[in-house]
């Protein structure tokens, strides 16, 4: 049975719920609620800080660009899922938007959903969680300040002492 | 018309035409041009110059559309190519898509092509073990193929003479089955692969654990200086094409040095479709070149073809060189063109772990590996299969980041990565594979390619002699790393179809009876002696070496046995 749950938030548009996604997705880039609730799922995992996080270097673009390119539809249709699982629980919970909570009630939600969200859902948040770890190990903020890459480290040591 | 095609006929003629730019054609190339031939070099990929058409190289992780993956579209669409371990984002542009050259499965086989100057010199391994009189026996002693119809002595001088161009980092390990060559200094094996070879050596006295030797530079002689190459930085990022020439290519190294002599002209998008033959001096006249681009076909001469097409290629190649003296391929009177093609059995590899030597770690990289060359039925044969297996080794020691953290703990975990308390253990075997008259490949009666040219028909698997060896490799390994502290031993099966070794070869292969084979000695076709093939097609055997260098040296000394024999007026 198909339920549609329509609800405002801040001025953002409707979105559908969990069961009718599941009735079929189409390929990323989904719509603009989602791309929003996936760059804010970002933020929590990578956050900004006293070094940057993943919004400022960039982290969403990556991720949306993988989304498209190099996940399986099976992936596509898991991180659509868990997006909508977050804002479903968001509204529950609290009676607003994920993208609209704050940082705390953002990460709570994150957290409960990687334990208590379906398989499918859980298997799109780990999509996530571990394309934004790439995008930002991948970085050139983290390439250069953080553990400097090596392009030519002209070295081989193969019993190099553990400090 | 007649003066028109007499004047096309003086215009495209050559000393000499050498089909294909890779790593053999390459060497072809230069050895003839430097003998003072002219010499035209027919690539039929596009033209890929040294660095500056590595438009990779020097790119950054982020500085990459997809950080090096590929889409899920290329993977979909090339089931074949994208299952080759060094095909991604920084390297996608050195292959063939599976849409560009079609072939026929008879049975599964991942056919895995480059067509670009070079070929794929770019993109391979750089594994350089010499094979020994043990290997070019083999086929004698054993019963297989046939007999080869020369010996190490009479490679030896030449593998001196590539390893001293090429550059080759290696120990001297005095292994009379893994010969010494001209070695720069051998890269390191770590802590725990020595401590793993000093374990076998003293447990297992018919077995060796040495590093492998590579076609890298780790100290750069005068030749390769001249070349323009130097010293192997250690990026390991081969496959994009190194702008320091540190690893040998036929881009960096055979061809510019060719160039140099200017006798050599490179003609890139051009796939020759057939070596002409000329019925009344009884000899190969030339080739028959398609345009890539336009279709057009051009025909070239020359006293001497040298066919260096990669092993399926040149059996396509001369198997579609048809005339009323050879109705079934050039040079194939016995019928045999084609067949007996090998490669190398990798169908199991073990990894697992070890808890000693945490002390230490691993500092920088290092292109190459551990090798445990062949001790399976080396001196007689004693195991219920024919032949053996080299092994490539490596001990690693990773580390880890505890990612299920959110947030600045998550960050601080990433920035702060733990060493892993083990090292982990790697072993994957290289195994020779008997050559049959049942594993072949042919023309497709029906199906052409995008240029027109037959659909090449691979009819190649494995056998139960390689299912015999890979079992004893499993349980040799299982056994030697148990007794060594190596715990949570994991087989890998590759239930993949034969190909992705890469080492395919045969079909065209050399012996001493016009009868059995289809080369003799100096690689020239019994029947037809001004065409030498001296690419993986003449391989008789395949023994457990990585090819490359063997076919690097059969190519020197062709080709300059091939300028001796012009001399003397004997070709």
């Amino acid at each position: 049975m198909i339920r549609q749950m329509a609800i405002l938030t801040g001025g953002l548009p409707f979105f559908t719920s969990i069961l009718n996604a599941s009735v079929g997705v189409g390929a990323f880039p989904a719509p603009l609620i989602l791309t929003n609730t996936l760059d804010a799922v970002i933020d929590v995992i990578i956050p900004e800080g006293k070094t940057p996080g993943a919004l400022s270097l960039g982290v969403p673009d990556y991720v949306k660009i993988m989304l498209q390119d190099c996940v399986t539809k099976d992936q596509q249709n898991a991180v659509e899922m868990a997006l909508k699982y977050l804002e479903n629980q968001s509204i529950i919970a609290s009676g607003v938007s994920f993208v609209a909570s704050n940082a705390e009630q953002r990460t709570v939600l994150l957290k409960n959903a990687f334990i208590h969200g379906g398989n499918i859902e859980k298997d799109g948040l780990k999509v996530i969680k571990s394309l934004t770890i790439k995008g930002y190990q991948t970085s050139s903020h983290f390439m250069k300040q953080i553990i400097p890459y090596e392009m030519a480290p002209n070295r081989y040591n193969g019993c190099a002492p553990v400090n | 018309m007649v003066n028109l095609n007499l004047k096309v006929a003086v215009k495209h003629k050559y000393d000499a035409i050498v089909v294909g730019s890779g790593i053999s054609g390459g060497w072809a190339a230069k050895e003839l041009t430097e003998k003072g031939l002219k010499t035209l070099l027919i690539e039929r990929g596009r033209e890929v110059k040294h660095i500056e058409d590595y438009p990779t190289a020097n790119l950054f992780p982020w500085e990459m559309k997809h950080r090096g993956q590929l889409p899920q579209q290329v993977i979909d669409e090339n089931p074949v190519v994208s299952k080759c371990y060094a095909f991604n984002e920084t390297s996608a542009h050195f292959f063939v898509k599976d849409n560009e050259h079609p072939y026929v499965q008879e049975k599964p086989f991942s056919w895995i092509r480059a067509y670009q100057t070079g070929g794929k010199s770019l993109l391979w391994a750089r594994q350089v073990q010499r094979w020994s009189p043990f290997d070019f026996e083999g086929p004698a002693r054993d019963g297989y193929a046939v007999e080869w119809p020369i010996g190490y002595e009479d490679l030896a001088p030449w593998y001196s003479h590539v390893e001293k161009f090429a550059g080759i980092s290696g120990n001297k390990d005095g292994l009379p089955h893994l010969p010494d060559g001209e070695f720069l200094p051998a890269f390191p094996l770590n802590c725990v692969e020595k401590y793993f070879s000093e374990f076998v050596a003293q447990q297992y006295r018919d077995r060796q654990v040495i590093v492998a030797r590579c076609a890298h530079i780790t100290e750069a002689q005068p030749v390769h200086i001249a070349q323009g190459r130097a010293k192997c930085q250690h990026r390991t990022l081969c496959e994009r094409g190194c702008p320091l020439g540190g690893y040998f290519s036929s881009n960096a190294s055979t061809i510019p040095w060719a160039m140099k002599t200017g006798n050599l002209t490179l003609l890139s998008d051009a796939l020759v479709a057939e070596v002409l033959f000329d019925e009344k001096k009884n000899k190969a006249s030339g080739v028959r070149v398609i345009n890539t681009l336009t279709g057009e076909s051009t025909e070239y001469f020359a006293k001497i073809i040298f066919v260096n097409g990669a092993a399926l290629n040149s059996n396509l190649i001369l198997l579609n060189s048809t005339s009323n003296r050879f109705p079934n391929g050039l040079g194939n009177d016995n019928g045999l063109m084609g067949k007996y093609v090998a490669f190398h059995n990798y169908k199991s590899g073990i990894n697992a772990e070890y808890e000693g030597h945490l002390d230490v770690k691993t500092d920088g990289r290092r292109p190459t590996s551990g090798y445990i060359p062949r001790f399976r039925n080396l001196h007689k044969q004693e195991m219920d299969f024919l032949r053996g297996y080299a092994t490539s080794f490596s001990a690693s020691r990773s580390s880890y980041t505890d990612t299920n953290e959110f947030g600045e703990s998550l960050k601080n975990a990433l920035a702060n990565p733990k060493l892993n308390g083990h090292w982990n253990i790697g072993a994957g075997m290289m195994g020779e594979t008997i050559p049959k008259i049942t594993n072949f490949v042919a023309l497709d009666e029906k199906l052409k390619d995008l240029h027109g040219m037959p659909q090449l028909k691979i009819s190649v698997s494995y056998d139960d002699n390689d299912e015999k060896m890979t079992l004893d490799f499993i349980e040799q390994f299982s056994e030697m790393f148990t007794k060594a502290g190596f715990t949570n031993l994991k087989i890998r099966n590759v239930n993949h179809p034969p190909g992705l070794d890469i080492h395919e070869m045969g079909g065209i292969r050399m012996g001493k009876d016009p009868k059995t084979s289809l080369l003799n000695k100096w690689n020239q076709l019994h029947a037809c002696q001004n065409v030498f093939v001296t690419d993986g097609a003449c391989m008789t055997s395949t023994s457990t070496q990585n090819p490359s260098l063997t076919y690097m040296a059969l190519s020197a000394r062709a080709a300059n046995y091939a300028v001796e024999a012009l001399k003397k007026n004997i070709l």
